[in-house]
């Protein structure tokens, strides 16, 4: 953040590569819509670069920080609209797909699991959502979660646990569609 | 077992949600000319604090050469007076008795607590 401030170019993109990526999925996974995902993620680095010269490195980590931006910019544009209707899973289009299993690109199927996954994620509520995002997606720990959503570390493992029991029950109507065994 | 199968696909998916596509590069170039954008505002701000502080000095004292002028002509006069109390003393000395103050003694001065008593009754 100091080379930054001192007009280093290289350091804006070592922060990038650092944080764009994290910042990225967990817009994403939270909105369900890559454009909007982008605009978030565009937003918190452009928040970087704006505190780089006031950034205190011994009060916060850098990644917590831009973890707790994204959560709260989501949040914003989740009242503003309400969320665009949740990706549905067309299981007939998946059914196809396995038919063709032998000749479909491993990718399509992929696709279909991970919009499955947007989609029951949707149907969480808010801060369920962003629970189960920052702890079995992008790997915070309970303490940094905690921090970000300013809750205490019982409420994050409550939100997970119910999150993932929610999800589980969403997806396995879905199981055999998606590829899983049964 | 059922349950530890369907945790187990949940994993799964969290995983490969996590291995999926990073930032198009059409995002990392807008962010990476965001940061050019705050860079250079900062620089143009900084600059122009510079310029203000600049044009301050031109107006009150005529400029960095007089302020750099003077501030030199400061230190030389601190070096000059340092250097020749160390190198000969007695110059020092000699100037100060010149000028009567070496041969001066407090009690040339009265005695400071007189006037301090009168003013106590």
């Amino acid at each position: 953040m100091a080379r930054f401030a001192k007009g280093d170019a290289a350091a804006a993109r070592d922060l990038a590569a650092r944080h764009l990526p994290r910042i990225l999925s967990h817009a994403r996974r939270v909105l369900g819509d890559q454009a909007e995902a982008e605009g978030v993620a565009q937003e918190v680095i452009m928040r970087i670069w704006r505190i780089a010269p006031d950034w205190d490195a011994g009060r916060a980590k850098l990644s917590t920080w831009a973890h707790q931006v994204t959560a709260n910019l989501c949040i914003d544009r989740l009242r503003k609209q309400t969320r665009r209707a949740a990706p549905t899973l067309d299981t007939d289009a998946v059914e196809q797909i396995e038919d063709h299993a032998a000749s479909v690109p491993a990718q399509m199927m992929q696709r279909a699991r991970l919009d499955a996954l947007d989609a029951a994620l949707g149907t969480l509520p808010e801060r369920q959502r962003q629970a189960v995002v920052l702890r079995h997606i992008e790997g915070l720990s309970n303490g940094e979660i905690a921090q970000i959503l300013d809750i205490t570390i019982e409420a994050v493992e409550s939100l997970t646990a119910r999150g993932k029991r929610a999800l589980s029950a969403h997806l396995a109507k879905e199981k055999e569609a998606l590829g899983y065994a049964q | 077992m059922r349950n530890e199968q369907a945790d187990q696909d949940l994993d799964d998916l969290f995983a490969e949600a996590r291995a999926a596509d990073g930032p198009s590069d059409a995002l990392f170039a807008r962010v990476l000319a965001d940061a050019q954008n705050v860079q250079s505002q900062t620089q143009i701000a900084r600059e122009g604090a510079l310029s203000r502080l600049s044009n301050l000095i031109d107006r009150l004292f005529g400029g960095w050469s007089v302020v750099s002028g003077a501030a030199m002509a400061g230190v030389a006069g601190l070096l000059l007076g340092v250097g020749l109390s160390t190198l000969n003393p007695d110059m020092t000395l000699g100037l100060q008795e010149a000028s009567g103050w070496a041969s001066t003694s407090a009690s040339d001065f009265g005695d400071p607590w007189a006037l301090a008593d009168l003013g106590g009754e």
